[in-house]
């Protein structure tokens, strides 16, 4: 058997308390990688189409990586796949922290869930063994309550526990994943389905040390990585957070504002990340923020995580919620016209009390915001609320209503488009892509994500394929090497969407779903910019399970995870029709550098078509064909 | 006297992104460049490592870093490095 992986997977029927345990062999393994890929393989051929996302015919299924709890930068991650309560379409999520090297640890490579139990539960996995523990004490409970709760329990500060909190509870469909209570499988709602099986967490403790093929090998990627830091614009990354990127995309015309009807916002120098750096991180106050201010995750080197913590007369902020990344300083400030830190970063600990994705959150308040600003909405639909853009209390104080599904906030937890749907009103004002909301990457600045957000099997999201800026005529030079690798050879400007920027957005999203599949760090792994380049993560699987995959190899893996989404949602009768933009994004924005740009939509729909061609689908209805299927050793889905 | 071929010197304004902050001295600051000189002749003396992907804007609008500088441009220099 090749290194790396335990070859266990647990599968648990909640309904009948059952659990038990398979044992796929070294193929099963090589072909997915784990992540995405194999829990698509269950989902294919335990569900029948046409499952309720929130009913127990719904599988839920969370898994790492072969490589993941290898001691090497980025490796830690788990991805968790379902249909999607949001979309209706498949969902699927990833989060970091240290839980899924301490999975792999416990001697487990997934966990498989279906039904429903009759109460509460939570799944405990100690050094191998596995047992449902009664939940109904932690029902109710906040994240960070209930993961102390079960600490205590099971009489170990060092378990990690993965968990909803109330929000997954009470289903709202935008509900996260959540892991340190500060790390979110934030996207698609996958905690709504936990919720609706009555699963609060899966609690771990696992001490082995994971087994590599080639320690000295493995050690020489380790070293490449640590002196390759010190000139790569990670280093700086990884000091100032994502929230570094507010500062850009002011510059650029790109910074989401007022529910993306602008690209630039007047505070935006209030919530950048040199702000939150010098301010709000722990430790700031007496300059100590780098060492007590910045957290990471298992093994790796960049520690671009936030620590916020504050207790003054305004606000109150418990750094075991972590702090605000650039997406929740954006859905939860930009969006709603909010330039007050200390806000934002309370609705960031708030959204992980309760476990909610802090972009859909943000975004279907400011939708609300709109409406009501636009007369769309009135005090009497909101429980006499009045909802404005710039009013950081009353998102606030939305956001707990999300939260527990209270009054105007029962409405929002449905997620914009649905609330648009059921009110009648603001369908004009929806920034959704299948049904989800999209984050603060705008399309009208990076037109291969106009591509993206429509296409994406899982609805708009921003890091499922490389962003435009790095593939332009004035960037290319620094990452020639690394997209020539990929076959990407022809640089285009960041504002076209010709068939050269779809062919970038293919093969990159194909990267992507393979990371997503071998559970690597976007940010430490990738096509690009990010610290290892792919001559590097061969070497790395190459180390650590002494296989010789091939970069065509990993590349296959990424479009046969892109493809058999594709199958999943074409079983749901979810095509081409739904590889939709809003039609926000075509009218002019309103402002700034980028007063007057929208996407167009006659190169959108060539360029949707244009994908389709290049990726053996069907050119009308975007299905993969036969040929490619067969291709892609996807003969099972035919 | 100048001396045979000698460039008129022009002055440009530099915003480096925090987190390019160990090359530049902090806040904007103003350099003096030679007439026609190119952005790459700034990166140089900033001494910002070539592995680094660069996002330069000029007054609004990105700029590939070959582009001559003629004086009294803004140039905010930020790493490409994605954000989530």
């Amino acid at each position: 058997m090749a290194k790396g992986y335990c070859g266990k997977i647990v599968h648990v029927d909640l309904g009948e308390h059952k659990i038990w345990i398979e044992k796929p062999d070294e193929s099963f393994y090589r072909y997915h990688l784990g992540g995405s890929s194999l829990n698509l393989s269950y989902l294919l051929e335990k569900m029948a189409p046409g499952i309720d996302p929130l009913s127990p015919g719904n599988v839920l299924a969370f898994s790492v990586g072969v490589f993941t709890g290898a001691q090497v930068s980025g490796l830690s991650r788990l991805t968790v796949t379902a249909r999607s309560p949001l979309t209706g379409a498949i969902g699927d999520a990833q989060c970091g922290g240290y839980f899924p090297a301490k999975l792999k640890s416990a001697g487990f490579d997934a966990v498989i869930v279906y039904g429903k139990s009759p109460s509460p539960v939570y799944l405990w996995i100690d050094q191998g063994k596995v047992e449902l523990k009664s939940g109904e004490h932690l029902w109710g409970k906040s994240t960070g309550d209930s993961e102390a709760l079960i600490r205590k329990e099971c009489g170990d500060d060092a378990i990690d526990v993965l968990q909803i909190g109330p929000g997954g509870e009470k289903m709202v469909r935008f509900a996260a994943i959540m892991n340190m209570c500060n790390r979110a499988a934030g996207r698609t709602g996958m905690g709504a389905v936990m919720g609706s099986k009555n699963l609060k967490a899966i609690a771990v403790r696992g001490t082995a040390k994971v087994e590599v093929a080639d320690p000295e090998a493995l050690k020489e990627v380790v070293k490449w990585g640590a002196a390759t830091i010190k000139t790569s614009g990670i280093q700086g990354f990884g000091k100032y957070g994502t929230a570094s990127e507010v500062a850009k995309g002011q510059t650029i015309g790109g910074l989401p504002t007022e529910n993306f009807n602008s690209g630039v916002f007047d505070e935006w120098k209030a919530l950048d990340g040199e702000t939150l750096y010098d301010t709000m991180l722990r430790g700031a106050d007496e300059g100590k923020q780098s060492s007590q201010g910045r957290e990471t995750c298992f093994s790796c080197i960049v520690r671009c995580k936030r620590v916020v913590e504050l207790d003054d007369e305004e606000q109150s902020l418990d750094p075991i919620y972590g702090g605000p990344e650039y997406e929740s300083i954006a859905g939860l400030g930009t969006y709603c016209r909010i330039g007050d830190l200390k806000a934002v970063s309370k609705a960031n600990e708030l959204c992980n009390q309760y476990g909610l994705d802090t972009i859909s959150c943000g975004a279907t308040i400011a939708w609300s915001m709109e409406c009501f600003e636009a007369g769309k909405l009135t005090t009497a639909d909101t429980g006499g609320m009045q909802i404005r853009f710039g009013d950081a209390a009353v998102m606030l104080e939305l956001v707990e209503k999300i939260g527990n599904r209270e009054g105007f906030g029962d409405i929002l937890s449905e997620g914009s488009a649905a609330a648009s749907k059921k009110l009648g009103i603001g369908e004009d004002f929806l920034i959704t892509s299948k049904g989800q909301e999209a984050p603060a990457h705008m399309t009208q600045v990076k037109r291969g994500l106009a591509l993206n957000y429509a296409v994406n099997p899982y609805g708009s999201d921003h890091m499922s394929c490389d962003h435009d800026l790095a593939y332009t005529e004035e960037s290319y030079d620094a990452f020639k090497t690394r997209y020539q690798s990929i076959g990407l050879t022809s640089p285009t400007p960041a504002r076209t969407l010709d068939a050269n920027k779809v062919e970038f957005v293919r093969k990159t999203q194909h990267f992507h779903a393979m990371m997503d599949s071998a559970c690597l760090c976007h940010f430490v792994w990738g096509p690009s910019w990010q610290l290892y380049d792919s001559e590097q993560m061969v070497k790395m699987m190459k180390a650590i399970t002494g296989w010789d995959l091939t970069l065509e190899e990993l590349m296959k893996v990424g479009e046969r995870r892109v493809n058999m989404m594709r199958i999943f949602n074409a079983r749901e009768g979810i095509t081409a029709e739904s590889d939709k933009l809003p039609e926000k994004f075509f009218k002019p924005l309103c402002g700034g550098v980028t007063d007057g740009v929208s996407v167009n939509r006659g190169e959108f729909e060539s360029a949707v078509k244009e994908y389709y061609q290049q990726n053996g689908w069907d050119t009308e209805t975007g299905v993969p064909t036969s040929t490619t299927l067969r291709r892609l050793d996807l003969e099972w889905l035919i | 006297m100048s001396g045979v071929g000698a460039r008129e010197k022009v002055t440009i304004t530099i915003d480096l992104h925090p987190t390019l902050s160990q090359y530049g001295t902090g806040d904007s600051s103003t350099m003096q460049v030679e007439k026609g000189s190119s952005i790459i002749d700034v990166l140089d003396r900033l001494a910002i490592p070539s592995e680094i992907g660069l996002t330069i804007v000029v007054n609004g609008t990105i700029v590939s870093k070959n582009t001559a500088l003629h004086g009294n441009e803004s140039l905010k220099i930020f790493p490409l490095v994605g954000g989530g």
